[in-house]
């Protein structure tokens, strides 16, 4: 049981990763994204081929496989992404804001998720890739418990991400700005917020989450075009539990929806691992719509 | 001496096959309290969004001291010289009252800023004790006060107000009159569209009144109170009738 928490904290932090950029973008831009999947698996990749097109080694760090090669190539990766959704956001969303139905732009992601994951796939190919071949030895803590010590260390920058997000949030002058655009943008603009600024900020914030959670994946798992895919349920999970627009809740939503899968599977096979969040979805929706940390129907927190 | 607001033949609406203003006519000179009445239906929210930048205009001019303004950014309202306070949703639920002022004042340089939301609690010292309380918990005359608190922020020449006594108990209403008129007094133009006719006249130097998108009757509230078409129509046996 100790190892499955342990297990699920690791998957959670990215998990909650994914989820903080897409309540990000659900609060302000009120639209349900659901190429962001996609653009983790692009933030992977990108840092992927940074690698590969410098030479670079993913470095090795004491005891973990992160060293400066794979820094540079995750700030080079955080760039990508967002050029990649602010170039999607200008080609396709912007034609589509205000001018149709929240369903038309749902559905308009979905699209753009498949263009992203097939696009990677004729880029790179459907074979599985490793940013370091290299063997890791795991921790061995107390009784039994082992982790890995990336695991750990994506852990704990997860943790150190959402906190400086928060803090964004909460205390700068373009954080309140995004939080008063979440809640009502006619008044935000009367009081002089440019929509434009906030919606490049939204994107960029989420784009560079959405990198480094790709990067964090990649290191634990086999980086492939439909890595992101499989991170799409548990993320919007993620994001509901914690109620949409709450940056906290997701963070938590994330940690929830990885320990009852990682908890789960002491019981289920594996190949029921994707129907847990699923279930979790269903849950939420019926018990608790609003999520557990009370989001909104547009705002961040 | 040409006025500070000016709408010339303003036509416009939320869509442009189907405009609510038809040729709208009106001025608001510095310092000058003018009040927009008329009947449910009339176009006196949507002349103030018009205005505002936040309902398009097809056709006309909207002039601030002389510099057309017609379809303007909502978002560069502030710099231009006005604010606007609507009907319903006017304050940052979410956020604190410090914060619904440090957004207000956002546009500001830092210290000028601090300096303004000071002046504001000064104003409305009701105010501090919540300072740091979400504005949902506010009583519907505070969150009205916290509204126009920060649509002072910056130093606006002109605050345009949509309904500002909805909602509010009789005596909190003639506190928020009063305190435009001195708003007025101290030199501010205020524009208000009100449904409380009389209230609103009282205090107002001018009035428009505007129905199916047109001007039908202006002149000095003074006048107005006593013309037996607005007495008629929109104050009645009971001095308020809805308009």
């Amino acid at each position: 049981m100790i190892q499955a928490i342990a297990d699920g904290l690791s998957t959670g932090a990215i998990i909650a990763l994914g989820a903080m950029g897409v309540t990000l973008v659900m609060g302000i831009l009120r639209f349900t994204n659901f190429a962001h999947a996609e653009y983790l698996t692009w933030g992977a990749y990108m840092a992927l081929a940074v690698l590969s097109v410098t030479g670079l080694d993913a470095g090795q760090t004491g005891p973990f496989r992160f060293g400066l090669g794979l820094v540079l190539a995750t700030v080079i990766a955080v760039v990508l992404t967002v050029a990649l959704a602010l170039a999607i956001d200008y080609l396709v969303f912007r034609r589509l804001r205000g001018r149709v139905n929240h369903i038309t732009l749902v559905f308009a992601s979905f699209g753009v998720a498949l263009i992203v994951r097939y696009s990677i796939h004729l880029i790179f190919g459907g074979a599985a890739h490793y940013y370091s071949n290299d063997l890791q030895i795991a921790w061995l803590i107390g009784d039994g418990l082992r982790v890995m010590p990336d695991q750990a260390l994506v852990f704990a920058l997860a943790l150190l991400v959402s906190v400086v997000l928060f803090l964004f949030l909460k205390y700068s002058a373009l954080g309140l700005a995004m939080r008063g655009v979440a809640e009502n943008p006619a008044l935000a603009a009367i009081n002089g917020v440019h929509f434009r600024k906030i919606l490049f900020w939204t994107w960029a914030i989420g784009g560079g989450l959405a990198a480094v959670s790709g990067v964090f994946y990649g290191m634990t798992v086999q980086i492939r075009p439909d890595m992101g895919f499989q991170l799409l349920l548990p993320i919007f999970a993620a994001a509901i539990l914690g109620g949409i627009g709450n940056v906290v809740g997701a963070l938590f939503g994330g940690f929830i929806v990885a320990l009852i899968e990682a908890i789960a599977l002491l019981w289920i096979p594996a190949g029921y691992k994707i129907a847990v969040p699923f279930v979790v979805l269903l849950l939420v929706l019926w018990l608790c719509p609003r999520g557990l940390f009370k989001g909104s129907s547009g705002g961040s927190k | 001496m040409s006025a500070l607001l000016e709408l010339t033949g303003v036509i416009g609406g939320y869509s442009p096959e189907l405009p609510i203003l038809h040729g709208i006519d009106m001025q608001v000179d510095a310092g000058e309290f003018v009040t927009i009445i008329g009947p449910n239906g009339a176009g006196k929210s949507t002349a103030m969004k018009a205005i505002a930048g936040l309902v398009r205009i097809t056709e006309g001019r909207v002039t601030l001291d002389g510099r057309d303004i017609t379809n303007h950014p909502t978002e560069e309202m502030a710099e231009a010289g006005m604010a606007f306070v609507p009907q319903t949703a006017n304050i940052f639920t979410t956020l604190t009252i410090d914060e619904n002022l440090k957004l207000g004042a956002h546009t500001l340089p830092r210290k000028q800023a601090a300096q303004r939301i000071a002046q504001a609690y000064e104003r409305f010292p009701d105010l501090v004790k919540f300072r740091d309380s979400a504005a949902r918990s506010l009583s519907g005359g505070q969150r009205q006060m916290l509204a126009v608190a920060r649509a002072l922020l910056c130093a606006p020449r002109l605050v345009m107000l949509d309904e500002p006594s909805a909602g509010l108990a009789p005596n909190i209403v003639q506190d928020v009159f009063v305190m435009l008129r001195r708003l007025a007094d101290d030199g501010v133009a205020v524009l208000m569209v009100e449904q409380n006719a009389k209230g609103a006249m009282a205090v107002s130097d001018r009035t428009y009144v505007l129905a199916e998108g047109e001007n039908r009757i202006s002149g000095t509230s003074q006048e107005m109170l006593n013309n037996p078409e607005v007495k008629a129509i929109y104050l009645g046996n009971a001095g308020r009738k809805s308009a």
